[in-house]
């Protein structure tokens, strides 16, 4: 970014000489040369942005993993099967799987491979994740910098909406939002985006707002440099960092959340490949059929682990007050 | 201002520091922070320490009280107190060590005082939590304040409060039947004896009105009764060895004269010897005996402050002589040392100075000069000197 | 600003709040559809004109002064209440006479009022949801501490590895999870059976290894098995109830473990860090003392602020859990509700769990204030 006024002098002077690991400030060669340390010190973060990156190479290229309408044809003849003989259920009742070709994870009630089902569940989900975390941070930044620039009234207005949503349980108005206007993918989003959206707005403004009173900002001010500029050029730039580690950490949350909506039946289609209505479709047969359950399930714990790897390491490497 | 030669106190060392050596691992590298620290300070007496930011003053502090953090690595050295070596010793035995012998006073009194617990219970807690080693010391020490109330030493006390002289005595006899009964003391009897110590302590410092002090809490009060009771904190255990590390750099002027003043008077009253650890070169004249300069590491000069004054050897002290402003000479320009703090984790070979020296020659870079005496109680580490 | 003069400041910001929330259920809820469509699945054609009309004004729809059913369903001028008049008479209706309609929820609320349907179910939720709490207390503050201390070391990874995967697991998976190991899998022999080690559901364990067969009866008090089958001094009861609670809670607060784990942990740390720690070790306290008075009484401010938050989630995952273990509190009512359209169950709902949390945020807020000395109003 150009023109990023640095906010740390590198001279933090703590209470007397103690030895200090001091972030350094100037230089992207010296901040990759931190980060790098950082993440020797600390291997779950690249264990987590390999499997972030992983899953999002997955998701792009679904389209040439499995071809996309599959999960419209049922095979009832194989349905909820099981024959890969690396993991043995132990459970009666485990019907083998007519024919040759394997199931890597078995299939489900219709009959459908739920490996492919998962494949194809990972592009929906992710889509519609960071369709809603971009669309909240989006109307973040808009009500977020009107708030801290407009102060007074309109302040107070936007931050007693932000309460009100909080005091919503957060499935509820998702719950009362679905049951209203019905069960679309359209309707999902935005349940979840109108309660995912307070938490950017207060933060964003909270952001704004200190990143307003720095010196640097008043300099800038004092020599005549637009609010606009001023916003767009160094505010934001400067106060982005909790934000994508919000950001990133959210990608995780959100599939949990939409996921959670879909299992618990307001799925617009039984047939869709999505993970929390993978599960859902399986709860009838967790006694002959756990697979249904464990595996969609292990994929939404997965790919949520690794976000949440992802964000907590950049917290980590952006934090500057950063010490040991 | 500058009086006349001080006596030293003592000719007995109280604190031996000997040939300390000490890094940081850091991410950057290696951190070269003390080369070698030789250091004495005699009983009573006021050991200035002198240097920049940076050259290790604190470090040592912490050091010798056992402080340092995680990845500091000592290689070599000793500390002895009382001929024992601290750094030898287990983290029990320096705890102990601490408590009773080395005290340590700090910068910022906002930072350092715990913001939610009050002045006397963070006092009190030195004695409370080690009641069994102290409560021979507290008994006694309240029994001779008793006997010089009832003296009459014309020290009108008001942490005897309303208590009449008859209850005094009562209290005096009672105390010492259970001191030569042996018997521990219970709890209830030792949080009153520490509290009454604390608040003594209190009023010592020149705080006003010690009682309602010990009940509030450190952002009730201002930078110089902050600053106060943190000193009373340290001398509440009357320990040998007082360390204070730049204690009047984060107060106003006013208040670091009067902390100075308070720091004078205390010197006569109490038993310890103290290091002042300081950027200052006024605060080391008014109130040190003798006075030692570090830099990049290594100590450099040491002299009695009079000494120091009038006859600075090294070049690094006469630089910064050279570089106090003074009032009364009219000059264009302030001198400064050319030249920055080196960079520690790849330090100057020889004499670390020699970089920055104007009278730097071919031996400088090669050989790491030796503190050596060069007249009674003055010693140099400087190759134009020998070595 | 003394502290209770801030306290009724709040208490009428929540009045306000919630009346707002109310509205934005009751328009979102009544506004879009059209008038009656809600008592679609109830109107048989065997119900002439007028049972309809009474119908509909029992389950709590407005109707006003129309005449007749068909009328009202194709908004005759005349029979059409203002939605905003709608929702006045709505509110003298629960606020004054408390009545808030017959339940439609097929199953477990026909012919119960409203009213009735939470608040039978109200003490199963309340039962659940506190359990969940002081798990989550228990286990999350000395975890949290020990990571702390133990910067880096094992038990530091061990604390992260369990709070990372407890705020990414979905919920619903890890009631599944546990279901199964511990129902499916692990099995004990009872008689002829092979039965689970721990109950998959309901508040009264049934078909469990450890469990009583026959616990008897209790008197109820509360509502809460757990507690009332303690007053009614009923052993057996107790255990089995108590055992009933251990899947349900643990799947509950595993997320919720998770994070306040990491706040008590981030704010020791932070706390360690601060130069009053190195001042109280110089004085040569004990190590622990540092650790638990000076440290721990600074890092708990913090955390106690999250405890908040904590409660919401705690609410909010109580549907999910409801509905796996077939826990019958209102959590698993609501989202029957939802599915089923019972708007008056979902306006009360939502209405209450509002001010549970609002309640709950104010009485953090209030006991931060308690705790920390420098904050006088």
């Amino acid at each position: 970014m150009t023109q990023r006024i640095p906010q740390e002098v590198e001279t933090e002077e703590s209470s007397g000489d103690r030895e200090v690991e001091r972030r350094p400030a100037g230089g992207v060669k010296a901040e990759l040369k931190f980060a790098l340390y950082l993440a020797r010190k600390n291997p779950l973060v690249l264990v987590g942005s390999a499997i972030a990156i992983i899953s999002i190479v997955v998701a792009v290229f679904s389209g040439f993993l499995v071809p996309s309408d599959i999960w419209k044809v049922s095979h009832l003849d194989i349905r909820l099967c099981w024959n890969n003989p690396i993991i043995d259920w132990h459970l009666k009742n485990i019907y083998v799987c007519p024919g040759s070709t394997v199931m890597p994870l078995g299939t489900d009630s219709f009959g459908r491979n739920l490996l492919q089902m998962i494949i194809l569940a990972l592009p929906l989900d992710l889509e519609i994740s960071f369709a809603i975390v971009f669309s909240a941070v989006a109307i973040g930044i808009a009500l977020g910098a009107i708030a801290a620039y407009a102060g007074g009234y309109i302040d107070e207005a936007i931050l007693r909406v932000t309460d009100i949503f909080f005091a919503f349980p957060g499935l509820v108005l998702a719950l009362v939002l679905l049951a209203v206007f019905g069960r679309t993918l359209n309707i999902l989003v935005i349940a979840v985006l109108v309660v995912w959206w307070p938490i950017y707005v207060r933060l964003i403004r909270s952001q704004i707002l200190s990143e307003k009173e720095k010196p640097y900002a008043e300099a800038l001010r004092s020599v005549g440099a637009g609010r606009f500029r001023i916003l767009f050029r160094h505010i934001i730039p400067n106060a982005i960092y909790p934000v994508l580690v919000q950001m990133t950490l959210d990608i995780g949350g959100v599939i949990l959340v939409f996921s959670t909506l879909m299992f618990l039946g307001f799925s617009p289609d039984q047939r869709l490949p999505e993970l929390g209505n993978l599960v859902s479709s399986g709860i009838d047969y967790v006694n002959t059929a756990p697979w249904l359950i464990i595996f969609p399930g292990l994929t939404i714990l997965v790919i949520a682990l690794g976000f949440n790897l992802l964000g907590d390491g950049i917290r980590d490497i952006l934090d500057p007050r950063l010490r040991r | 201002m500058m009086d006349e030669p001080k006596q030293i106190a003592s000719t007995q060392p109280a604190l031996e520091v000997k040939n300390l050596r000490l890094v940081f691992n850091t991410y950057a590298g290696v951190v070269k922070a003390l080369d070698g620290i030789d250091l004495t300070v005699y009983k009573r007496e006021v050991l200035g320490l002198v240097g920049e930011s940076g050259c290790g003053k604190s470090v040592t502090a912490l050091a010798i009280a056992g402080l340092l953090p995680e990845n500091a690595k000592i290689l070599s050295g000793e500390v002895l107190l009382n001929g024992q070596d601290l750094l030898k010793k287990s983290k029990k035995e320096i705890r102990l060590a601490r408590l009773k012998d080395i005290a340590l006073v700090f910068q910022d009194p906002m930072t350092y005082l715990n913001p939610v617990i009050t002045i006397g219970s963070q006092i009190t807690e030195i004695f409370t939590g080690n009641l069994a080693m102290y409560s021979e010391e507290l008994i006694q020490s309240r029994i001779e304040e008793i006997q010089s109330r009832l003296a009459g030493d014309g020290f009108s006390v008001p942490s005897f409060g309303s208590q009449s002289l008859v209850s005094l005595e009562q209290e005096r006899d009672r105390l010492v039947a259970l001191k030569n009964s042996g018997k521990k003391l219970s709890r209830g009897e030792g949080k009153r004896l520490a509290r009454l110590r604390a608040i003594h302590y209190l009023r010592l410092v020149r705080l006003p009105e010690p009682e309602r002090i010990f009940k509030m809490y450190p952002f009730e009060l201002s930078g110089g009764m902050r600053q106060r009771a943190m000193i009373a904190m340290a001398l509440v255990r009357r320990p040998k060895v007082l360390l204070a590390d730049e204690i009047t750099t984060a107060l106003d002027v006013t208040v670091q004269a009067q902390i100075l003043k308070l720091l004078k008077e205390l010197r006569d009253k109490i038993d310890a010897s103290i290091i002042l650890i300081t950027h200052d070169l006024g605060i080391v004249a008014e109130t040190c005996d003798r006075v030692a300069v570090m830099y990049a590491g290594n100590i450099v000069e040491v002299a009695s402050v009079f000494e120091m004054f009038k006859n600075p050897l090294h070049p690094y002290t006469k630089g910064l002589f050279a570089a106090v402003p003074k009032p009364d000479v009219s000059t264009k320009e302030l001198e400064s040392i050319k030249g920055s703090v080196p960079n520690l984790i790849y330090p100057p070979t020889g004499c670390r100075f020699h970089p920055r020296c104007p009278m730097a020659f071919e031996r400088c870079p090669v050989v790491k000069p030796p503190l050596i005496e060069v007249s009674p109680g003055h010693r140099v580490a400087c190759l134009l000197y020998g070595g | 600003m003394k502290l209770y003069e801030y306290v009724i400041r709040r208490l009428i910001l929540m009045i306000f709040v919630l009346f707002i929330v109310s509205v934005i259920v009751f328009f979102l809820t009544r506004g879009p559809l059209p008038p009656g469509s809600v008592l679609a699945p109830y109107i048989t054609p065997r119900l002439n004109d007028i049972e309809k009309l009474q119908l509909a004004q029992a389950l709590g729809v407005a109707t006003a002064g129309c005449p007749s059913f068909s009328a009202f369903t194709s908004m005759q001028p005349g029979c059409i209440v203002p939605i905003y008049m709608q929702y006045f008479s709505w509110l003298q209706k629960v606020l004054f006479t408390g009545n808030w309609g017959l339940s439609q929820i097929p199953g477990i609320g026909t012919g119960l009022s409203t009213w009735t349907l939470f608040t039978e179910r109200f003490p199963f939720t309340a039962e659940l949801a506190i359990a969940g709490a002081i798990l989550t207390i228990i286990v999350a503050v000395p975890l949290g501490i020990v990571s702390a201390t133990h910067n880096n070391k094992v038990p530091d990874h061990a604390s992260r590895i369990v709070a990372l995967t407890g705020y990414s697991m979905p919920i619903f998976w890890l009631g599944y999870i546990l279901q199964i190991i511990f129902v499916i899998y692990i099995t004990l022999p009872r008689g002829p059976f092979q039965v689970g080690l721990l109950p998959s559901n309901g508040v009264l364990a049934t078909n469990c290894a450890i469990c009583f067969s026959n616990p008897g009866r209790i008197g109820i008090f509360t509502g809460a098995p757990v507690i009332d089958s303690l007053i009614s001094g009923n052993v057996p009861y107790f255990w089995d109830s108590f055992v009933a609670l251990i899947l349900p809670t643990i799947t509950l607060s595993f997320s919720t473990l998770g994070a306040l784990t990491r706040v008590v942990r981030s704010s020791m740390m932070e706390s360690l860090r601060q130069d009053y720690i190195l001042l109280a070790r110089s004085k040569g306290i004990s190590e622990r003392s540092v650790i638990y008075r000076h440290a721990l009484k600074n890092a708990l401010l913090p955390a106690i602020t999250i405890m908040g938050i904590i409660f919401a989630a705690l609410l909010g995952g109580v549907v999910v859990v409801e509905y796996i273990f077939s826990w019958p509190g209102i959590g698993a009512a609501a989202l029957q509700a939802a599915l089923y359209l019972d708007i008056n169950f979902l306006e009360l709902y939502t209405l209450v769990t509002a001010l549970i949390i609002v309640v709950s945020n104010l009485a953090v807020d209030v006991l931060y204030a308690f705790l920390d000395p420098r904050i006088r109003y």
